[in-house]
């Protein structure tokens, strides 16, 4: 059976607790009775503006009891919110709005944008409104994530998703019917449980912002109204260790949203023997989270990693190897997600969500799964234990590259007609190796396709190796072939002039970094150095006979890079003769 | 000025060891008290600041903390100073470790800092600092202090008369030199940077993306503690004898004069002789004391009485700073 819609949970909740507090901001308190009224007025407008089931309506708002109203007035509607953070950056806030075409904005101030609304024009004189159903596949929201192409990408849960996702967090945290935190931004789905918890389960949300309290500029709530519940992630727990007990739960924390250690739980537990960790795991395209592990008072945790536990009902997991077969207890495989809390998938990106949803090979109903793209393994109890990602994310000198972000910039050059990128090598000595196929009439140039990444992308993104070949290589589906893309040229070459150079200049920056080696397209910014790095290559070099811009090392940054952008070095190496 | 004092028969207090005599201050083993210790800080709080305002320097061996100790600091920070000021105004990088609670400079462990009183450039400045040592370095690493009062005396007579107009301070930020000015100032936005220097008394030029900017301070200061005159200026730090010539050669080729990421003049807008620079160090050397790192250390020095510095380490090492 599927679990009550959001809006039909609150609503029932709201007519059994009609006086109990439902969100609580400093002195300000509002109960469920003036919150439904406050929601439904602002729902009154929306739905007369065109918000229903099926459509979509951004909100922009400063966290506090009026952000909570214009999340549930949406919901009130039918229609799925887009939560955007009120400090995101201009550029992420329009890429956002324009890409999932919302209906209305509300926000805080009026723009000339026609579909902006402020909460004081949203709100219509109190009258109840009937609204259209809500159904199972209704968008309940679209949260957005990071994406390859650089852009974020909109993640769309459903409301019966989103529902079954409620249903099992209203029973397995019952600090959800006490007191709850909202400390973080709705724009993450890790807010979810914080927000919608507590309303469906006759609990009240506490706006509250941690990182003031801890840092005094905010008094702490007072004892009396002391929370049960708080959802945070694991770069949050050094945090809990600075407040003061009043904004600590006494029921549940729940973590989530990123690897947990024992070791890292290890202060709060000694503090708070008897509040039961839970480790909660799930990407936004599972609805938050899909499984979890229980750590009760009195159990015991090792340093190591903690579990991510077992499967919410309604949720089938797998772990399957490369060619999607399950591999045996213990091995390390791929997590794979199914059932009533998969995402529809990207808003407005068929093919992505194609790839990223794939058919679920293991249910006859023709129903999907999610490839999470996080390794995993099934422990000996039962339990899965997270250990880092696995998808075609690359990863190179530390850092998680996605290479569709480097091939889109790219393809923005004049000469490229199109490319695909790829990391060589053994794992200590992994390059980013860019296939480019030149546009018409163009010969694409290395030094200036390098110069052009650069001043897009991180150091550590930009390619050390551009081959040029006519045509991409396709597999018959249409598929980049790796297997028959040329190989690309050697690491080194360690003979003659240039090779010295080369071997010099890595000593030098090795030098000053104070490590023992360092490989010639290694960027000496991403290896821990410094402008002052720079500066001592560019000294150590003079003292060696070899004559180096400082700019020219600012800007290369590997010694293969610098070496190439000065044409004029050999004819010193065989000058000066360092060794 | 004595190294000694007993604000409580705690048993374990030690004067500190004095650099010839020219730097002292107080220091507590408080390891005795077990899990009492920061509530004996609290309760001792008014004393503590009163003896760091009349010494300058307090250290506080063995504080029992939960974890990794950043929270004992921070109410250690909290009793004595009072509320963490954010670090703005930026010379050199730095990350938040939770609140106002930072890393100190990350600065190449093979590089010493010099001896500073923080943002004594600037116009104005914390009256207190306060380091914790999360983990203590390898080899290396103290964090030395040196009395203003007694570097303001070690420093030649015609030095001081050259540094009456005080110093003009001028800085280049350019995104890959030194600190890019969104760094610095912390912002994306030109016109905040702007606001800052107009309110800060700086001037400021535009050059593309380059930002260059130059004031003039004082090069002394009245320490409101002791009501003595101190030396509190960063001429030292921010000219250019403070980098190795050839590091300095390949600088001024590539930027010249006007283009350096920091550089100091004498308040008349002529250059700094090297050899006053030189007896300006020679003054912070006499005067500084160097005090080693022990795990859970935490140091608290009044910022106009004390300058303080950092030597080169090797290992890991994480002092944490707040400012008050």
């Amino acid at each position: 059976m599927m679990p009550l819609a959001l809006r039909d949970t609150f609503l029932d909740q709201a007519r059994r607790t009609p006086d109990a507090d439902a969100v609580v901001h400093g002195d300000r308190v509002w109960t469920y009775r003036e919150l439904e009224v406050r929601a439904g007025r602002i729902a009154r407008t929306l739905a007369a503006r065109g918000a229903g089931p099926g459509t979509l309506v951004a909100v922009r708002l400063a966290p506090g009891p009026e952000l909570v109203a214009a999340l549930l007035a949406v919901v009130l509607t039918g229609a799925g919110y887009v939560p955007l953070a009120d400090d995101d950056p201009q550029d992420r806030s329009r890429h956002i709005l324009d890409d999932c075409a919302a209906t209305l904005l509300l926000a805080e101030r009026p723009s000339d944008e026609g579909r902006t609304l402020t909460l004081d024009e949203a709100s219509a004189p109190a009258r109840p409104f009937d609204a259209a159903p809500v159904r199972a596949g209704d968008p309940a929201y679209v949260i957005y994530t990071s994406g390859s192409s650089g852009r974020p990408k909109g993640v769309l849960v459903e409301h019966g998703a989103l529902g079954a996702y409620l249903a099992e967090a209203r029973a397995r945290y019952d600090g959800l019917a006490g007191r709850t935190v909202l400390h973080s931004s709705v724009s993450f789905d890790m807010a979810v449980t914080s927000l919608w918890g507590p309303l469906v389960s006759g609990g009240a949300i506490h706006v509250l912002d941690l990182k003031a309290i801890a840092s005094g500029e905010q008094p702490p709530p007072a004892a009396t109204a002391r929370p049960t519940f708080l959802k945070v992630t694991p770069s949050h727990l050094p945090l809990l260790s600075l407040l003061p007990d009043p904004c600590l739960p006494t029921g549940q924390l729940v973590i989530g949203g990123e690897a947990l250690t024992g070791s890292a739980l290890g202060h709060w537990r000694t503090a708070h023997p008897d509040v039961t960790v839970v480790n909660e795991y799930g990407p936004t395209e599972a609805t938050v989270g899909c499984c979890a592990y229980v750590v009760r008072p009195g159990d015991a945790v090792d340093p190591g990693a903690v579990p991510i536990g077992r499967a919410f009902t309604g949720t089938r997991l797998y772990v399957l190897d490369v060619e999607g077969k399950p591999v045996t207890a213990g091995t390390v495989g791929e997590l794979h997600v199914a059932g009533v809390q998969l995402a529809r998938g990207y808003l407005g990106r068929a093919e992505l969500t194609e790839e990223r949803f794939v058919p679920d090979t293991f249910a006859a109903d023709g129903s999907r799964m999610y490839r999470t793209g996080d390794l995993v393994r099934e422990r000996q109890d039962g339990d899965l234990e997270y250990l880092g990602r696995a998808d075609e994310q690359l990863k190179v000198s530390g850092y998680r590259i996605e290479p569709g972000e480097i091939e889109a910039v790219l393809r923005g050059h004049a000469s490229v007609r199109d490319c695909a990128v790829l990391a060589v090598g053994a794992a200590d000595a992994r390059r980013l190796v860019a296939y480019v196929t030149p546009g018409p009439g163009a010969a694409p140039e290395p030094a200036a396709l390098a110069r052009h990444a650069a001043g897009a992308l991180p150091p550590y993104m930009v390619p050390v190796v551009f081959v040029a070949i006519p045509e991409l290589p396709l597999t018959p589906n249409g598929k980049l072939d790796r297997a028959a893309l040329p190989e690309p040229p050697a690491q080194s070459d360690e003979s003659g002039e240039r090779g010295r150079a080369e071997t010099l200049l890595c000593e030098l920056v090795a030098q000053a970094l104070g490590v023992p080696e360092i490989g010639a397209d290694a960027d000496f910014l991403v290896a821990g150095g410094s402008s002052i790095t720079a500066l001592k290559l560019v000294a150590g070099a003079r003292r060696a006979g070899i004559r180096l811009e400082l700019t020219t090392v600012l800007r290369e940054r590997t010694v293969r890079r610098i070496l190439a952008a000065q044409p004029d070095v050999a004819p010193f190496i065989a000058e000066g003769e360092p060794k | 000025m004595t190294g000694s004092l007993t604000l409580t028969p705690l048993g374990g207090i030690t004067p500190l060891p004095r650099g010839e005599g020219l730097t002292s201050g107080a220091e507590y083993d408080l390891g005795a008290l077990g899990d009492a210790g920061t509530d004996w800080v609290r309760s001792h709080s008014p004393r503590l600041r009163e003896r760091l305002a009349t010494d300058g320097l307090i250290l506080l061996h063995g504080l029992s903390a939960d974890g990794d100790g950043v929270g004992g600091f921070h109410d250690v920070v909290r009793s004595v100073g009072g509320d963490l000021l954010r670090y703005t105004e930026r010379s050199t990088p730095r990350s938040v470790v939770t609140g106002n609670i930072y890393t100190s400079t990350e600065y190449p462990a093979d590089q010493p800092i010099p001896m500073h009183n923080e943002n004594s450039y600037a116009l104005s400045w914390p009256s207190a600092v306060y380091f914790f040592c999360h983990t203590a370095p390898g080899t290396g690493g103290a964090t030395p202090v040196a009395d203003s009062r007694a570097v303001l005396d070690l420093i030649p007579a015609e030095v001081r008369e050259r540094f009456a107009k005080g110093v003009i301070y001028t800085r280049t930020f350019r995104a890959d030199m030194g600190l890019s000015w969104q760094e610095a100032f912390q912002t994306e936005d030109r016109a905040d940077v702007e606001r800052h220097c107009r309110t800060h008394g700086q001037e400021f030029s535009w050059d593309g993306e380059v930002l260059r900017t130059r004031h003039h301070r004082p090069a002394t200061a009245v320490d409101p503690g002791t009501g003595a005159e101190v030396w509190f200026n960063q001429a030292h730090l921010f000219h250019i004898s403070s980098l190795e010539p050839d590091l300095r050669e390949v600088l001024l080729e590539t930027y010249g004069e006007d283009g350096l990421p920091r550089n100091a003049l004498l308040g008349d807008g002529s250059p700094i002789p090297d050899a006053d620079l030189a007896a300006i160090r020679a003054a912070y050397d006499r005067a500084s004391l160097a005090l080693p790192w022990r795990q859970g250390d935490i140091m608290l020095v009044s910022n106009m009485r004390m300058a303080h510095g950092r030597e080169p380490y090797t290992g890991e090492r994480r002092i944490l700073v707040a400012m008050t």
